[in-house]
Formats: C-alpha cells, structure tokens, sequence
C-alpha cells in the first residue's frame, strides 16, 4: 500500500508504460520542460527525455493530427490537450481522422492514441475551462472514452487505455488531481469497459462517474442516515459502456438517477436514462431522473460554477424526492 | 529545368503512368453515368497527372503519403491496383476497403498510403506523425502530403508545416494548386499567390514548379523529397489545371470558356506526348501505350461491376479492432427491448 | 380564523380547485351539513358542506376563480370553525370497501373499453399484475396521484410464508410496527392508501387477510375465527410488538390480540361490538347479495358522498360476495335484537395497560357513533363529525394524521 495522488497515479502510469513500451510518447503543449499544466507529467522529461516528452507549439488540432499519423505509422502516442474544452478545436483530426479510420480503410489498420485531458468544474476557471464534454466523445462511434474517477483508477485506467487497439479519450477531472488515496497499485482492478458498484443498496441505483462518484457517495451516506441505501455504480469508461452491471441492480431496486456533470440535454445521462428506460422499462417504479449540469455556460463566480452542477446535497435532494 | 535527369525511356515510364491515371479516372467517370458508382461524389484529377507521377517518382517503398478527395492518381502512380480502386469507388468488398471508402477514403496500408481524405486539410498533420514515426524508428522514410490549392486556406497545414520545420521532420507537402477550390479561383481565395513563401516562412524548403512538364515536377519532387530525406521538410506547389468540374456533376459555369480552353492546353498529357514524339518515339509505341491503358482500365470497370456487394453484416464490422463487440443494430436492440417488454 | 370559509383540502393531492357555484348567497343562512359551494378538483366537482349553523355574509371568491387549498372563500357569522368538511371521495384507496380486489377510483369509467388507457401504474407494477393474471384496473393504487405501484400489485398477490393468512409487508424493517386489520367483508387491500402513508412516515407495516376473507384459505364461522393464525403471524413476521389499528369487526381480533399482550397500542376505527345496534340489513345484506344493484345499496350507506363505483366494480364486487363465504360469519354476528359480540369490557380493562383509541364517525350508518364514545374515560375519542361508516373515504388525511400520531413509537 502505498499513498499517491490522482495526479501521481497518472504520472506513474505513464512512467510504467513508456518503460514497458518504447513506442509509448507524449505529445502537448506544456508536458516536458514545463511539466504539464496541471503538473501530470512533471519530472517525465528526466527520465524520458524530450522526444519522448515532446513540446509543441499552441496547435491543438495538429497534436491531434500528428498523434494520429504517428499511431498509424507504429507508436503509441499519448497527446495531451490541456483542456477538454479545447476539444473544438481538434474535432476534425478526432472524429473525422482518428474515429473513422479504422472503419473507412476496411479495418486495415486502426488508430492506438490516447488523447489525454482534463474537464469538469471547480476551479473558478471560467466557461471556456471548465466544461464536461464527454458527450460530444460518447456520440461519436469509433472512440474509446475513460473518465477515471479514483486514485487507482487513474492509474489503472490509462494502463489500459494504453493497451487498446483505438483511439482512446481519456478525460480526467481537474479537482480530482489532488485528491489522495492509500492505493494497492498491484491489487486486481475491473477489467477495462467493467464498471465498478462503489457502493451498495436497495432502494435505488445512482450510476454516474468522475467527480460525481464522489458527490454520489456523499449523498449516499447522507441518505443512509434517513433509512435510504442506495447503489453507487462508477460507469469508469463510458464507451465501452457496461450496462450489464446496471441492469440488476436497477431491476432489484425499481428506481435509477443518472448523475453527470455534463450539461443535462442530449448528455450522457440522457442516453444512460433512455437505456434504462428501454431495458429496464418493466422494473420501474418511478421515473429515470437526470441529475446533471445546468443548460448553462458554467461562470467564473464560484458560486454561480458550484451551482451549475450537481452537488451532494441537489444529488441527495432528488434521491429522497424519488423514494419518497 | 526542362528534364535533364530524364532519359528519354523515363519519360515513357512517366507518360505511361499519366496515360494510365488518365484512362482511369475517364472509366471512372463512364462508371458514374453507367450508375455502378457508389459514391455521388467523384473528383477527377485529369489534368494533374504530372504532380502525382512526377512527385510519386522519387519516393520510395516504405515511404507513407496521404491524399485528399482527387486522389485517384496519386494512389495510382503509387502502386495500386486499379481493378481494386475501381471496385472501391463502386463500393464493392472486392474494393481496397471493402466498399466502406469510396473514392475518397481510399488506402492501403501496404502502399503505404494512409489514406485519402474528404475533409479538405484533414490528412495533413498525419504526416508530420508518421515522419515524426519514421524519424524516430530510423526508418529513413519521408511521409507526403498531398493536397489540393483549397487546403492552403486551411490552418492545419500551417500547424503541421510549423512542427515539421521545428522538429525537423522528413515530411514533404506538396500542394496540386489547379487553380481552382470548388468554385472559387486561387486568386479569389488569397492574396498570398506565391505559395512556396508560406512554407519558406517556417523555414521549409518551398518551391513551384509548373506542372506542364512532368519531369520539371520529377525534378523539383526530387531536391525536396531528398532535402526531408535528410531533414529539412519541404513544401512543393505544382502549378496546373483542373480540367473539369469539382464533381463529376459540375459543368463549372462559374469559370470562362476562354479559361478553360487556356488551362487544358497545358496538358502534361499531350506535352509529354509531343515532346516524345519531338525525340523520336515511335508513334506505334505511344498507341500501344494507350492502347494498353485503355483494356487495363475497361477491365476495371467490368470488375467493379461484377464484384459483390458487401454484405450488410459487415456493416457493424471494423468500427473498433476485431475482438470488441460490435455495436448492437438498431433493431436488434429493438427486438430485445420489446422482447423484454 | 374565525369567520372565513378557507378551501379545505378535498384529497390526498389537491392543491387547489376552481370555484364552480356559490349555493349559499350573501347574507342567507345555512345549517350544518348544507353544502355551501361546488369546487372542482383535478378529480371531480364536490360540495363543500358546512360544519355547524351560520350565515353567509360575503363571498370572497367569485364562480370560475381558481382557488389555492388554504386560501380564503367567503366570511361566515355565526360558524366558530369556518373550516368545511372534507367530504369527498379521495382518489386513495378507502379504509374499507367489502369485497376484496375491487378498485374504487373516482373517476369509474362507464366502460371496460379504454380503462387501461386512463390507469397510472409504474412500469413494474403493470409486469407484476400481468405476470400475475391481474388486470390492472382492479388494483388500487396507493403511490402519487393514486398511481398503482409494486406494493399495491403485492397486496393483491402476495400470500405470506409463515402461516395460513394471506398478509403484505411493507415499510422499512426497522420501523416501528403497525397490524392492519380489516372489516367485515373486505380484505387487507382496503389498507392501501393508509398503508402507503404510514409507510412514508417510517413504519413497517403487517396487513392480513382474516380467515373467511380475501386470499386466506382458512374459513370464519363465528367471531373467534377472525384470531385464528393471528398471534404466530404477528410474531412470526414482526420484529416487535406493533401497533393494532383495526376497522369495524376487525376490532374483534385486534381486541384479543391486545389483551394476549401483544398490541403496544390499539386504535379502532368505527369499531364493532361496542353496542346492540347495528344496521343488521347491512351485514346480512352483504353475505347475501348476489347481484350489482343490491351491492350499490348496500355500499351507499358506508359513506357520505355519492358511491364512487363503477358497474364493471361493482359487478366483481357481487361476484365475490355471491360465493356466499360470510353468510355464516354474518348470521353469527348480528342475533335477534343486535350484534352478538361485546368488547366493551375487555377494552376498558385493556385501556388501564396500553394507549386506546376510538375514531367515531358521526354520520356512521352502520354502527352507531354514540356507543364508541361511552366505552372507558381512558379511551381517547376521536370525532369526525363529516364521516360516514367508511371515515377513511371521508376523512382520509385526519385518519392518517391520528394513525401517525398512535402510531410514533
């Protein structure tokens, strides 16, 4: 056992692949002498190198693009955009390029990427720097997509993206990077595309993922304390998408809440909640609630931002109205 | 600069290969009227013959390339079995990607072309990644990007010049300037004509060469497919016409007759052909060129026509590496739900 | 608040009504009971009655208006508590229909045809009923705005492991433990609506079938039937003394129940054998009706507003009391000159140990209001001057109000 934080947990993990693999490289802006914005990659141009570490210029949608040829051409680059919010950036190179090659060659050949970046709110960084944009990844068919919520799944979660055969979009949260955990890095972790039930109960089903997991839990044992158990399940990587773990719990129990960061119409909980509504129709008692972001730009004011998102308590608040 | 490295049986080789992407992309078209064309979208690339043979002259088995949407001669002049491009443009499962292509998402990974590309610039950056690739694995491959004047408008290219020239890549961009993007003329797209400056701005070796003679393009491919050989990363513009519409279906009336008339006078074709001729050639020679072309490139056609179709199941298939479930159809999951229900 | 006629809530889910027609003009008298307006509900059109003499003097709320529950209607002289009756039909399940899997909705469609259509039932209640043969509409429903939910389908088929009675449990397992105990001719489904309540305030609820009722196989021939299976039940399913609330002849075995010492409390809602008088037509009426229009009549006089069946019920009703499965039990209730069994003494004796309670319904034709209040000083009566025999139809939210209140641990 050992403690690490979210943001150690990646560094080694990228530590451990680029031992492993010396086809494995990072490409961004920001990730080698300035050691990534948010501090992933520090230290990894000691160890590594710069052409392994490799500086860009601001040019997102060519680190995208360049990742994309080199994965063709036989490495495993993993390209960091800084923000997820920049993924407008590079949507050409991500869903026309990197998503469809593989399909429109004939299966020729695929594309093992991992674009590494990081989303979500709480760090009063503005509309343009603190968005969840998972959906727009999740509809597009051809990617991979990983949103690690845990210490260990930091590590374990880019280990395995590091090994799929697809481009793999791998969004981390921006308030997680702190957060630390007595971690067993070699203790056995779900298989990747396996959810995780984080938490168990009877009387609803909470799935959700990233830092809402966390906001999941909390609520959970708020409700516990009114005689409420709910599940907890962290979906890990949304495509692929484990409904198979879903679904019994949901059919025990008769009652679901998606909860996500990610604006609530057309996101990711509306399609976990079409789903459940297809699958699980005849097992329900109560509608499938979205808890999810606001239609709203997220604001810099720290309290507009914190209300722009589920909280425990707006999570714990719909949780009793739907057992109520 | 007339062809001084060029043998007289080197222009034969190089008219042979035009003639070939020539006869080609015109069965292309008749498979278009015909109605055997999968795609609606075909773009022809008659009258730039002499960028794709002369630049595809001095590359190399291994070296790695990428295309845009009027590709068809590039791939060609790079290798590729037309019977099998012809199959892929009628989406056939004999094609090179199994009819999911078309014309423009054609490759082949043997070829070393990572593909053609329907989104205009969008193949560009791949090749900084496979030289940085080539670079790294000591290859001593360049990759080459070729696109159209269109691209030149388009910021990934300058993205990926910039990378290439920064971290001194055996990358090559060769830009098929035929004058016209779609329906709007070079002249009204930029002011910034001399296309080889740009890339000499980010410290590229850059030039232009008029794509009339094909061994004037041979040549100029050569000094900078070599200079990205060795390291520095080169952009080449080869100057020629589009002879026709953007599509198949464009009668370009947004361009003069007086125009057209002068563009297709510079046709690398009947250049090479008549400066053959000049040196002597054979004029029995050069028909059974032609002549070869011509049952090559019918047999193409009646290849396509007769190869399969794909079968609808394969339609879930090569969405992600062979091993991942395939994505559920719509009405298989219809049937489970109401199955359910 | 006195002087003004605020709206009353009409219904479990009422929030607010519209003003149809003022009955009573300005400065015209009424008498207790007189209906003094119509208000439509998102239910049906109701009166609102007056609960004691007065005048009218200003009416506050013109016909058309849409009014919010609480908020003022007219001013009243004369009326010390302005508050009206609560008298119609919640869309809830009543305390007490006779005969047992028969839905008693509001709006009653007038045919089979389409019922289905207008029935809210939860996903998983609707695969339940089906998997159980049951058509949905006769399932009544105790979930938000009377839709049919998992426990409601549960009442109707589930039959207990632990003994012969037929019995549903609900709530969490640690709640505080309440028996359910029904009336003559009626079933454990007569609790649902009071259930689904107390069941929201925390506690776990037991609900039996009696013998000779419902789904339990076991017969009932005299009174001491109905304890039969009882007290093992109790014990056997309840992880501690419950509270006994029981409906008119279920006060019989909830009565014995208490007084093997086995009741933390004891509430009875219109209770039997507290007096001779009884309308013995009723009784035996019930055991033997065999026909529709005989079972309306008899089933009118449990309550104060219009019946709320319709036929096709009414008709499932007949066709379960026509099995004839009471008429021994109703013959052995009710002698020549009144009811047979008296538990008036066993109820003062057991008023000294544990916390009794009386809910008297004034406008009982069944039983009379007046024997359930002369019982013992230590019984606490609770009047409900608007209700018929059926209080939980009439007053449903002051019914489950009191049961919370006997019912806090």
């Amino acid at each position: 056992m050992e403690t690490l934080t979210y943001r150690e947990a990646l560094r080694r993990a990228l530590y451990d692949a680029m031992q492993d693999d010396p086809d494995v490289f990072v490409i961004g802006e920001e990730v080698g002498r300035y050691g990534g914005a948010y501090g992933v990659t520090k230290g990894l141009i000691d160890a590594f190198g710069h052409e392994r570490l490799l500086d860009t210029p601001i040019s997102e949608p060519g680190i995208v693009g360049t990742a994309v040829g080199a994965a063709m051409a036989g490495m495993r680059p993993v390209a960091e955009l800084m923000y997820v919010d920049f993924i407008g950036m590079t949507m050409d190179q991500l869903c026309n390029q990197a998503a469809k090659i593989r399909y429109m060659f004939g299966g020729q050949i695929g594309v093992p990427m991992v674009l590494r970046t990081q989303g979500g709110t709480g760090r009063s960084a503005g509309a343009q720097h603190s968005q969840s944009l998972e959906a727009y990844i999740m509809h597009t068919p051809g990617l991979r997509l990983a949103m690690p919520a845990t210490v260990a799944d930091a590590y374990h979660l880019l280990r395995q993206a590091l090994r799929q055969p697809d481009p793999v979009v791998f969004i981390e949260h921006k308030a997680l990077y702190a957060q630390s955990a007595e971690v067993d890095l070699a203790a056995p972790v779900p298989d990747w595309g396996q959810s995780a039930v984080r938490r168990s109960g009877t009387d609803l089903v909470i799935v959700t993922y990233s830092r809402q997991l966390h906001y999941a839990l909390e609520a959970a044992d708020a409700l516990a304390a009114d005689g409420i158990e709910a599940a907890v399940v962290d979906l890990r990587t949304l495509n692929p998408l484990d409904f198979d773990t879903i679904r019994p719990l949901i059919e025990a129990s008769g009652r679901a809440m998606v909860v996500s960061e990610g604006p609530l119409t057309a996101g990711v909980a509306a399609e976990l909640a079409a789903r459940i509504g297809e699958e699980c129709f005849d097992f329900l008692e109560n509608p499938v609630l979205r808890v999810a972001g606001e239609d709203i730009p997220i604001s810099v004011s720290t309290g507009l931002e914190a209300g722009s998102v589920p909280s425990p308590a707006s999570i714990a608040d719909a949780a009793r109205r739907l057992t109520a | 600069m007339s062809g001084t490295a060029t043998s007289n049986t080197g222009l034969l080789g190089l008219y042979t290969a035009m003639r070939r992407i020539r006869t080609f992309e015109e069965r292309v078209g008749e498979l278009f009227v015909r109605g055997e064309s999968a795609g609606s979208m075909l773009h022809l690339s008659i009258g730039e013959e002499s960028a794709a043979v002369g630049v595809s002259a001095v590359m190399k088995v291994g070296d790695t390339f990428t295309t845009h949407h009027r590709g068809h001669g590039i791939f060609l002049a790079r290798g590729a079995d037309p019977k099998r491009m012809m199959a892929e443009i009628a989406g056939k499962e004999t094609g090179y990607c199994r009819g999911k292509g078309g014309s423009m998402h054609i490759a082949d990974m043997g070829l070393g072309h990572l593909g053609a590309n329907a989104i205009v610039g969008g193949g560009i950056p791949a090749v900084v990644g496979a030289a940085l690739a080539a670079k790294r694995k000591g290859t001593g491959a360049v990759s080459v990007a070729f696109f159209g004047d269109g691209a030149m408008q388009q910021g990934i290219l300058y993205e990926s010049m910039n990378m290439a020239a920064l971290w001194g890549l055996p990358a090559v961009f060769v830009c098929i300037n035929n004058q016209w993007g779609m329906g709007t003329r070079i002249d009204q797209a930029t002011r910034a004509t001399d296309l080889h400056a740009r890339a000499r701005a980010f410290g590229l070796q850059g030039e232009t060469v008029d794509g009339r003679d094909v061994r004037d393009v041979q040549a100029a491919a050569a000094r900078i497919v070599d200079g990205a050989r060795a390291g520095t990363p080169g952009f080449l513009a080869v100057d020629c016409y589009r002879f026709f519409g953007h599509a198949r279906k464009d009668k370009s009336p947004y361009r003069t007759e007086v125009e057209e008339a002068e563009g297709r006078a510079r046709d690398p074709l009947s250049f090479a052909r008549d400066a053959l001729a000049e040196a002597g050639e054979d004029p029995g020679t050069l028909g059974a060129i032609d002549d070869a072309a011509a049952a090559e490139m019918d047999a193409t056609i009646d290849f396509a026509i007769a190869s399969e179709e794909p079968s609808l199941g394969s339609m879930f298939r090569d969405v992600f590496a062979p091993g991942a479930p395939e994505p559920e159809p719509v009405e298989a999951r219809i049937d489970r739900v109401l199955a359910r229900s | 608040m006195s002087g003004v006629l605020t709206l009353p809530r009409l219904g479990e889910t009422m929030e607010e009504g519209r003003v149809v027609t003022w009955l009573v003009a300005p400065g015209e008298a009424y008498k207790r009971g007189d209906a003094l307006l119509e208000v439509e509900t998102d239910k049906t059109i109701v009166e609102v009655p007056a609960l004691g003499d007065g005048e009218l003097t200003e009416i506050l709320v013109p016909e058309g208006a849409q009014v919010r529950v609480g908020d003022p209607l007219a001013r009243l002289s004369g009326a010390a508590d302005a508050a009206a009756a609560p008298a119609p039909k919640p869309h809830a399940m009543p305390l007490a229909p006779p005969g047992s899997a028969v839905p008693l909705r509001e709006e009653a469609p007038p045919a089979r045809a389409g019922r289905h259509d207008k029935v809210r039932a939860t996903p998983l209640a609707r695969r339940l009923a089906r998997d159980a043969g049951l058509d949905i509409c006769d399932i009544p429903g105790s979930g938000r705005r009377g839709r049919i939910e998992r426990g409601d389908v549960e009442c109707m088929t589930q039959v207990g492991e632990s003994g012969p009675l037929a019995h549903s449990l609900s709530g969490p397992e640690n709640g505080t433990p309440v028996l359910l105990l029904h009336g003559f001719a009626g079933d454990r489904s007569v609790w649902s609506a009071i259930s689904a309540g107390l069941v929201r305030a925390g506690r776990r609820i037991l609900a039996p079938d009696l013998p000779g009722h419902g789904t339990t196989g076991t017969e009932a021939t005299i009174p001491e039937d109905l304890s039969t299976g009882l007290s093992r039940l109790v014990s056997d399913t309840l992880a501690a003394r419950p509270h006994v609330v029981a409906h008119s002849l279920g006060a019989v075995p909830a009565t014995a129940l208490a007084a093997a010492g086995k009741a933390t409390s004891l509430t009875l809602i219109a209770p039997a054998g507290l007096g001779l008088r009884i309308d013995a037509t009723f009784v035996q009426g019930l055991a033997a009706a065999r026909l529709p229009g005989e079972v309306a009549h008899l089933l009118d006089r449990m309550t104060e507003a219009p019946l709320p069946l319709s036929s096709d019920a009414l008709a499932d009703i007949a066709e379960t009391l026509s099995r004839g499965r009471l008429s021994t039990l109703a013959a052995a209730l009710v002698g020549a000159t009144g009811q047979t069994v008296s538990l008036r003494a066993e109820l003062a004796r057991l008023a000294e140990k544990i916390p009794v309670r009386i809910l008297a319904p004034h406008r009982d034709q069944i039983l009379d209001w007046a024997d359930m209040v002369t019982v013992s000083p230590r019984i606490a009566v609770h009047h409900l001057p608007g209700a018929g025999h059926m209080a939980a139809w009439d007053a449903p939210t002051e019914v489950l109000e009191i049961l919370c209140h006997a019912t806090e641990s």
